[in-house]
């Protein structure tokens, strides 16, 4: 075969070199594109803090100082404020990652008490909630049936906790 | 049809694209066994799975409603798994950088530990600090000392807190606020002559009683928000003792002065000397409590060591209770500024 000959049936191969590269770029893309290295626990832990709240004697939960034990789920009425919130649940110097709203109502509706946790990150997600990608905010809404105690009185109350998580 | 059509040189051209063929497939091949080799020998799933994983662990013992210990029972020993700053950091010895995910602690400080390829991962959880081990057997003694803040180290923190722990011991937190700034001028740093520390100038090394907000031992010579509840507490009881601050009676607070005593020797119940009384005031509701805390006595304690026996001094003393008061006019209203109704 001639040495020219050669030459054009190489370049003639040039097309098919290219579909080949094409295919193979393709398969890699896929693969790539359903293989997932990113694990989304927001949910589970929007979930995982609101519970939080209710289990933790540092949070609300009212905790008997004769008996010195927590009760989960009976609301201590005056550990429901901002401050208490804000120092139970620490992310560090900067919370960049989760904002709650408490507000707990007697069964009929009547409200009794509401707060925040992470005021900034509720001023500043809550506007952007369920919006998607950069800049938007995913979040959860939690109801729990609680216990509110004030001033020694027990009253059955709903909890309702709006969470919520930049995206 | 083709191999019986084609000739010498159309065998060749065959052969050769056999060969072009064949190097693409095994191109091909190759690339394929690249990827899987990757996929085979990559760990970023593992290491955000693990990131993940004990971050959530350590929110969840953070969240106990009492003491707790977890023996983590995944497999994490191919890595190194760091607790700092609020976040938990996985990552192999080849890595520079690691996967990580952030946790929340209870405000007493994160866990803070780096464990190299552990076996077991524990977590103890006492008293709203964590501690996190490689050693299943650990049973850790949890100290007091040197306990990070609770709150930023400021004055509006220090406000905070006050108004925020006032009405667990049905005290008025403007009051409290009036009488930390008598005492300490609302300084966590204040030390004074007589053996005061901190915010409420507490002597004592330990409360009479646990927190009433998470039931710990109150160390108030160790952390500035156990000094707060501690001097809270102790005017709190310092009302209790009859006749108590709610009993709308009243207690005498008379000091006598012997006209040619020094001003130490004041002395402060009716002893039958003659002489100029210098105070004599009937004390009724949260001002029993508030002379209480400062003492009945009318100077500055004998034992206390110079320049403590003065006139000025004495003075200060006596008036204690109506500079508290004095101070409150100008609180009026902070705490539900603050956001915290004390």
């Amino acid at each position: 075969m001639k040495r020219g000959n050669i030459a054009f049936f190489v370049l003639m191969k040039i097309p098919q070199f290219f579909f080949a590269i094409f295919v193979i770029l393709s398969i890699l893309f896929l693969v790539r594109y359903y293989m997932s290295f990113r694990t989304d626990v927001r949910a589970t832990e929007m979930e995982l803090q609101a519970n939080r709240l209710l289990y933790s004697p540092a949070c609300l939960a009212y905790y008997d100082d004769r008996l010195q034990r927590a009760y989960p789920g009976v609301v201590d009425s005056r550990k429901v404020n901002t401050l208490q919130l804000d120092s139970c649940i620490r992310y560090g110097e900067r919370n960049d990652f989760l904002a709650m709203k408490i507000s707990l109502t007697e069964l009929d509706g009547t409200p009794l008490k509401e707060a925040t946790f992470n005021e900034p990150g509720i001023r500043a997600w809550l506007p952007r909630l369920n919006r998607q990608g950069p800049g938007g905010a995913g979040g959860r809404q939690m109801r729990r049936p609680v216990l509110y105690r004030d001033n020694g009185e027990v009253i059955p109350a709903v909890m309702d906790v709006l969470a919520i998580m930049p995206n | 049809m083709r191999s019986l059509l084609k000739d010498k040189r159309g065998a060749e051209e065959d052969t050769l694209s056999w060969i072009i063929e064949l190097g693409l497939i095994a191109l091909l091949f190759t690339t394929m066994l690249m990827l899987v080799h990757e996929v085979r020998t990559s760990t970023i799933l593992e290491k955000n799975y693990l990131a993940r994983e004990f971050a959530l662990l350590l929110d969840t013992v953070y969240a106990s409603p009492d003491s707790v210990k977890y023996v983590y029972d995944g497999d994490a020993s191919d890595f190194i798994v760091a607790f700092e700053e609020n976040r938990v950091k996985v990552r192999e010895e080849r890595d520079t950088l690691s996967k990580e995910y952030w946790f929340a602690d209870a405000g007493e400080g994160p866990a803070e530990e780096e464990l190299t390829h552990p076996d077991d991962v524990v977590f103890i959880e006492r008293a709203r600090k964590v501690i996190v081990t490689d050693d299943p057997n650990a049973n850790p003694a949890f100290s007091g000392a040197g306990r990070p803040v609770l709150l930023p180290a400021n004055v509006t923190g220090v406000m905070q807190y006050i108004c925020m722990v006032a009405p667990l011991y049905n005290v008025p937190g403007d009051l409290m606020l009036a009488l930390a700034q008598k005492e300490s001028g609302l300084s966590i740093d204040a030390l004074s002559g007589d053996g005061g520390v901190g915010v409420f100038q507490v002597t004592n090394t330990a409360c009479d009683e646990r927190s009433l907000m998470d039931g710990r031992v109150l160390e108030p010579l160790a952390s500035w928000t156990d000094n707060v509840e501690c001097g809270i507490q102790i005017f709190r009881n310092k009302c209790l003792i009859s006749p108590g601050c709610a009993s709308g009676a009243g207690r005498r607070y008379c000091c006598r002065k012997r006209p040619t005593d020094s001003w130490s020797a004041c002395l402060c119940d009716s002893d039958g000397c003659s002489g100029s009384i210098m105070k004599d005031v009937m004390y009724t509701g949260y001002d029993i409590g508030l002379r209480g805390y400062n003492g009945w006595g009318c100077s500055a304690a004998l034992s206390s060591p110079a320049p403590y026996h003065t006139p000025e001094v004495t003075a200060a003393v006596q008036a204690y209770v109506e500079g508290v008061r004095t101070y409150e006019q100008g609180f009026q209203g902070t705490c539900a500024s603050l956001g915290v109704p004390g």
